[in-house]
């Protein structure tokens, strides 16, 4: 920011509360929208006149909503199951790919592409029967296997890109130093790409947590269906009674997971922890 | 501490490219051989397949007499540096250097002890718990080195530690690295494109060029009896001057005077001539004829037309041109030498005499030079053979001699 005129800055302020504004009004608005009562919903006004927390803990508030427990707990479980096996598998991948040279790699790399360029929507029917003849339908892994291929891409990219990155050296150094491939992989480059690593999984996490295709397509109890799905299933107490405070309240409190785990895993997101290794 | 011997060792690569062909020769226990050549010469090619980190195609690679050809680096008990340095960024200087104990399971009080030994030796005590990323060039340098002698292994690989320093600091890591050595007595295998180094630091030095052994030897004879063209022209600074040659008889025609040849050099030559040789001259066997004195006679003296003074302090460097070059034989050589202007494209070649300080040499004056002709060397300009070469064959399997560096 050095050498900066005052002007140059104050179009840099400027710029960022627009983008932050418009980003943010929306969910302030879902914010106010869950803390409203009943009646007030509809009054247009953007700040609550008696700020309420019965859509939270009243009676009929989602926490008292055994459908809504449930489908936190699978939403929660079936992300983060997700998140693991994808990123396990496409740490394993991606290193395979930049460090070995095995014939097909391209065809693994262009393949992986290619999935995450398919339309989602397209393979929804197919998928649908399959899971009810394999008995996958409406359980956990029923997700995350979809979950899995579909985010798998994105991950191996990501991280070759951050393996290509680490020098070679380091891991010949590890061999010589008596590791075995395995033990120089654990102990030297994973660590070293270790932001690549928390970045997939931010990615992952992400796609899994908000999915609502996978959610409303290949469930239909309490076992599996996740949050997003969820709320489309809420009620209100009675047919003419839109649920809005309980969606919102639902939407604000399925926000915070995410905004938790990207904060977790930003702090390990560390620019230039590769710096010293070699020449310099 | 480990003999290692190369008993025709062949590297090739799937494309068919012969990276190391037939190498040939023995590492002794103790030794500091050094691996010279220019880049793409395969030197950094063997000591990896020395360490293991790549597949031997050809031959065998034995450590005190076992074939280790299939064993894996981790079970060579070798330690290398790496040009890179190859140092952990995410442990410090202590993890760093703990490394190849903790994987070896050596206890932890073992392990203390043998990193604050090394941390001594090297100078980086109260850098232990740094970061990498927080050391200067030569600090690096330290740790990767510091990593290598915890292990106390078999032998040091090292491949051009040196040559990401800068030139002052690369001076002194290179007596560091001697000294070290000694007090350690490992065998020690050291990769170099610098020829000073080469000559510094090796008991022997094995020169290489396009994957091949050219010469095996001590600093010494590879200087003062090189056994073809390339090591001639690669070792020793400023390079030696290779001119066109003309033998008759005894009588040797250069561009800049005609001479009659030694009696010692003619035997060399066990009666071969020809009308077509390169000769080749080292700077200092060049001197100001004022100042040689009473050795006038064991040489020639002519008039050289001195274009450019280099005056170094302790001596200088005259310059000056001679018409006639032996370019079209040299090409080849310049090449691999990665040298310009090795002669000069208009049939003349460039020669450097390494002069006496006290010679009143001057810029764009002419000055009587006086030739060493004792130690002229005649090469056959087809094969680069040296033809004047002392020792028939230089002994290649045992060291022949251990000189203090």
């Amino acid at each position: 920011m050095r050498g900066r005129s005052t002007s140059d800055r104050m179009l840099w302020a400027l710029g960022t509360v627009v983008v932050v504004v418009y980003a943010l009004v929306p969910v302030a608005w879902l914010v106010s929208l869950s803390l409203k009562p009943a009646e007030e919903i509809t009054d247009g006004k953007f700040f609550p006149r008696d700020v309420t927390f019965d859509n939270y803990t009243g009676a009929s508030g989602v926490f008292e909503d055994d459908q809504f427990r449930a489908a936190m707990i699978n939403s929660i479980g079936i992300a983060l199951i997700a998140t693991l096996l994808a990123v396990t598998l496409a740490t394993f991948a991606a290193y395979a790919i930049v460090r070995l040279d095995f014939p097909g790699k391209t065809i693994v790399l262009s393949g992986a592409l290619a999935i995450a360029m398919f339309p989602p929507v397209s393979i929804i029917g197919p998928l649908f029967n399959m899971w009810r003849s394999f008995k996958l339908f409406d359980t956990w892994p029923g997700l995350i296997i979809p979950y899995m291929t579909f985010t798998l891409p994105l991950a191996i990219w990501t991280l070759s890109a951050f393996f290509r990155e680490i020098p070679w050296d380091l891991d010949k150094a590890a061999r010589v130093d008596g590791a075995t491939p395995f033990q120089a992989f654990r102990r030297v480059i994973a660590p070293l790409a270790a932001p690549g690593i928390f970045t997939s999984a931010i990615l992952v996490f992400i796609f899994a947590w908000n999915d609502f295709l996978f959610a409303t397509a290949l469930t239909s109890t309490d076992r599996a269906r996740t949050v997003p799905a969820a709320i489309a299933f809420f009620t209100g107490s009675s047919q003419f009674d839109f649920p809005t405070g309980q969606i919102a309240a639902a939407s604000v409190i399925v926000t915070i997971p995410i905004i938790v785990m990207v904060l977790i895993f930003q702090r390990r997101i560390v620019a230039g922890l590769t710096s010293g290794a070699v020449k310099g | 501490m480990a003999e290692i011997v190369l008993d025709k060792v062949t590297k090739t690569f799937a494309d068919g490219f012969e990276a190391v062909k037939e190498a040939d020769f023995t590492i002794g226990d103790g030794e500091f051989f050094i691996l010279v050549g220019p880049s793409g010469c395969g030197k950094s090619t063997l000591l990896n397949m020395i360490v293991g980190l790549e597949d031997i195609s050809g031959g065998e690679l034995k450590v005190d007499g076992s074939v280790v050809n299939d064993i894996d680096p981790k079970d060579r008990n070798m330690a290398m540096v790496f040009q890179s340095y190859a140092i952990y960024p995410h442990m410090t200087v202590r993890e760093n250097m703990a490394f190849p104990l903790k994987l070896a399971k050596v206890d932890q009080d073992e392990i203390d002890r043998r990193v604050n030994e090394a941390a001594g030796v090297l100078e980086l005590k109260e850098h232990l718990d740094r970061k990498p990323g927080n050391l200067s060039g030569g600090q690096r340098q330290r740790v990767a080195m510091g990593r290598a002698i915890v292990r106390e292994p078999a032998a040091f690989l090292m491949d051009e530690p040196l040559s990401n320093l800068d030139a002052k600091l690369r001076v002194q890591m290179r007596t560091e690295i001697a000294k070290l050595q000694q007090r350690l007595e490992t065998t020690t295998v050291y990769v170099t494109h610098d020829q000073t180094e080469a000559m510094t630091l090796g008991d022997r030095v094995a020169v290489l060029r396009r994957g091949e052994v050219q010469q095996v030897g001590s600093p010494k004879e590879l200087y003062n009896d090189p056994a073809n063209l390339f090591v001639a022209g690669f070792i020793g600074s400023p390079a030696m001057n290779l001119l066109p040659a003309e033998l008759d008889g005894d009588r040797l025609r250069l561009p800049m005077v005609e001479l009659t040849l030694p009696e010692d050099v003619r035997s060399r030559l066990a009666g071969r001539s020809g009308a077509d040789l390169i000769a080749g001259v080292r700077p200092e066997h060049f001197e100001d004829a004022a100042l040689v004195g009473d050795k006038l006679d064991d040489g020639v003296t002519f008039d050289a037309d001195i274009e450019v003074i280099e005056w170094m302090g302790a001596e200088l460097y005259a310059h000056f041109g001679v018409s006639g070059s032996a370019s079209e034989h040299l090409a080849d050589l310049a090449e691999d030498l990665e040298t310009v202007g090795m002669s000069g494209g208009d049939g003349a070649t460039h020669v450097v005499a390494r002069l006496d300080a006290a010679s009143g040499a001057t810029e764009a004056a002419s000055l009587p030079l006086w030739l060493d002709t004792s130690r002229l060397f005649l090469f056959d300009p087809a094969t680069g053979e040296n033809l004047t070469r002392r020792a028939a064959s230089a002994p290649t399997d045992a060291r022949t001699d251990h000189q203090p560096a």
